[in-house]
């Protein structure tokens, strides 16, 4: 696994724990979800 | 960027899927546009998918923001340059000021970009800073509800975009048959997926065929670079080579533009469900999509009257490549296909594969297909009564049409479907009762918990068997699902707000469910006589 997936693997699992205790993300979280999701689309094409 | 004229203010339409998506939103945008000339038109959209289009985004858009998604992803150590990028393309789009944000985008990614851009006002699908889905109006929680899950949306991906966007639907002008047509066809044999498209054998074979009765016509095969190790097949094709002066090979070599340019002077597309297909039709080129795989019609079909679509019943088999041929020939002489014509030229077992459908704007302004043999099935009935449903309750337009000729195998399982509606009607009753109590409880000076819980956990309880009558029944699928996500949606500056407006969603929903119990009442009356004389006696009595 690569530096970047694993940065973003943990970042991913903090936001979850936020999402879960119902804690709204910021600005930086969100740009996280941002990153991950056009990643995921991108491998997915 | 293009300077507006006495601007009223600025739309973002966000759309950062594909070619196909960019141009079907480009179509929605262009009437808009026509429309509201005095409202500024930011597109946001990939640079991969944007740039190529340019020549005819340009032509809509006042202004262009790209997502360069190449410099945003090829951050090869951390994180941080990615997040950066992506701020600073936020920044940029956030000082424009919008007024609206439109995402017609149906992707994850879309619905976070979307969240993190500023408007006055949102339309299309975002989330909130807890990721859970944001979307208001009712043309949105039909893409969600409908589109994205299952065969029994009845719009066209274009005409969901115009609905979403608040375009006024105008009547649309007929194909005009010039009596100087051109001899060139756009042939366009590949598509993004594999499954999508026929082999290449079977256009060698139509091609073949096509060249030889018709000595002038002309056929451009267009692809993209990724399609280029095709050529060889044709061109090494024994078949075709006494006629390779009349084919011309435009794989990975010509523009998306040159291929517009292409549109503007030919006759005819034909080719698979794809990018290809839509940017022709833009150009008011008439099309021939050869359906396979996971493809839709009604909602893919390129967007104009007089396009065609067939489309395999039986995806294991193949399409029947004489109905095609006989199918383009029609299309050469007529500019239109006549089922009792290909009846003459066709086997009957061959016609029985596909269902061929063809386009037309409906009074109403809304693409519809009609399907040329008469095959209508539970699904094609359950498309006309939800359009007709969506269309009123969303966009108060009344779709008048004749009821659909089913079997009696589809009657009779229609007739399966009766309990099941007074079955939805009585938990939505429930539903309604205990939001309503939930009101009441609420409107005290101190509501007690326990007695909320208790009916908040009764309406989570008609909830799960709502879904659980909707696995069991999934023509009633769209309708439970709408209106799930609309409960979803729920948003009120305070909880009692949100409690009333619980028990206005499960108002509309009882109403609608009447009238789609109605329609399809109306439906069995007309193809059953005993059951018609059955209803009338019941009234009577």
């Amino acid at each position: 696994m690569s530096n970047l997936a694993k940065e973003l693997e943990t970042e991913i699992t903090n936001i979850n724990n936020k999402i879960k205790e119902g804690i709204e993300l910021n600005d930086q979280e969100m740009f996280v979800m941002v990153l991950s999701s056009l990643l995921n689309e991108e491998s997915n094409e | 960027m293009k300077k507006v004229m006495n601007k009223k203010g600025t739309i973002g339409i966000l759309q950062i899927t594909r070619f196909g998506d960019l141009i079907q939103t480009l179509t929605a945008c262009k009437e808009l546009k026509e429309q509201y000339p005095e409202y500024e038109l930011l597109l946001i959209c990939r640079e991969s998918f944007g740039k190529p289009l340019e020549f005819i985004l340009n032509k809509t858009f006042d202004k262009i923001i790209y997502l360069n998604l190449k410099e945003i992803i090829e951050t090869p150590k951390s994180i941080q340059p990615g997040i950066k990028n992506i701020s600073n393309f936020i920044e940029n789009i956030n000082n424009e000021n919008l007024d609206i944000l439109i995402n017609l985008s149906w992707s994850l990614s879309s619905q976070y970009i979307a969240t993190m851009i500023k408007a006055k006002n949102y339309m299309g699908l975002k989330v909130d800073r807890c990721l859970r889905p944001q979307t208001k109006d009712s043309w949105s929680t039909l893409v969600f509800s409908s589109v994205m899950r299952g065969l029994l949306n009845p719009f066209n991906i274009i005409d969901i975009y115009k609905g979403i966007l608040g375009v006024k639907r105008e009547l649309h002008a007929e194909v005009v048959q010039s009596p100087d047509l051109s001899e060139t066809l756009i042939f366009h044999p590949f598509a993004s997926q594999e499954e999508k498209t026929w082999s290449i054998d079977k256009w060698v074979e139509i091609i073949y065929q096509l060249l030889k009765k018709n000595p002038s016509l002309i056929i451009h095969i267009v692809g993209s670079k990724k399609d280029h190790h095709h050529c060889e097949s044709f061109i090494k094709s024994k078949l075709l080579i006494p006629y390779q002066e009349r084919i011309k090979m435009d794989i990975g070599t010509r523009s998306i533009e040159n291929i517009y340019e292409l549109a503007l002077k030919s006759r005819l597309f034909v080719g698979s469900d794809s990018m290809v297909g839509q940017l022709c039709a833009f150009a008011g080129l008439q099309t021939l999509t050869l359906s396979k795989g996971s493809v839709r019609p009604h909602e893919t079909t390129p967007y104009g009257s007089k396009n065609y679509n067939i489309m395999l019943k039986d995806q294991k088999r193949d399409l029947p490549y004489n109905l095609v041929i006989a199918s383009i020939q029609q299309l050469i002489e007529e500019r239109a296909i006549s089922y009792n014509n290909l009846k003459k030229v066709v086997p009957i077992k061959s016609l029985r594969l596909t269902n061929i459908y063809e386009s037309y704007f409906s009074r109403e302004g809304f693409l519809s297909l009609k399907e040329l043999q008469g095959n209508e099935d539970l699904h094609s009935s359950f498309r006309i009564v939800y359009k007709i449903l969506w269309a009123y309750y969303i966009n108060n337009i009344e779709i008048n049409c004749t009821p659909p000729k089913l079997t009696k195998k589809n009657i009779n399982q229609l007739k399966n479907y009766l309990p099941a509606f007074e079955q939805l009607f009585e938990l939505i009753d429930f539903g309604k009762k205990y939001s309503l109590y939930i009101y009441n409880e609420l409107e005290k000076d101190s509501p007690e918990m326990n007695i909320l819980k208790e009916y908040s956990e009764k309406l989570t309880e008609i909830d799960h068997l709502q879904i659980y009558l909707r696995n069991n029944f999934p023509l009633l699928g769209p309708i439970v699902d709408f209106f799930t996500v609309k409960k979803a949606n729920l948003s009120g500056s305070h909880i009692e707000e949100i409690a009333g407006q619980s028990v206005l969603i499960y108002e509309d929903y009882s109403n609608l469910i009447s009238a789609l119990y109605e329609l399809v009442i109306n439906i069995i009356k007309v193809n059953d006589d005993d059951f018609k004389k059955q209803i009338s006696r019941e009234v009577n009595e």
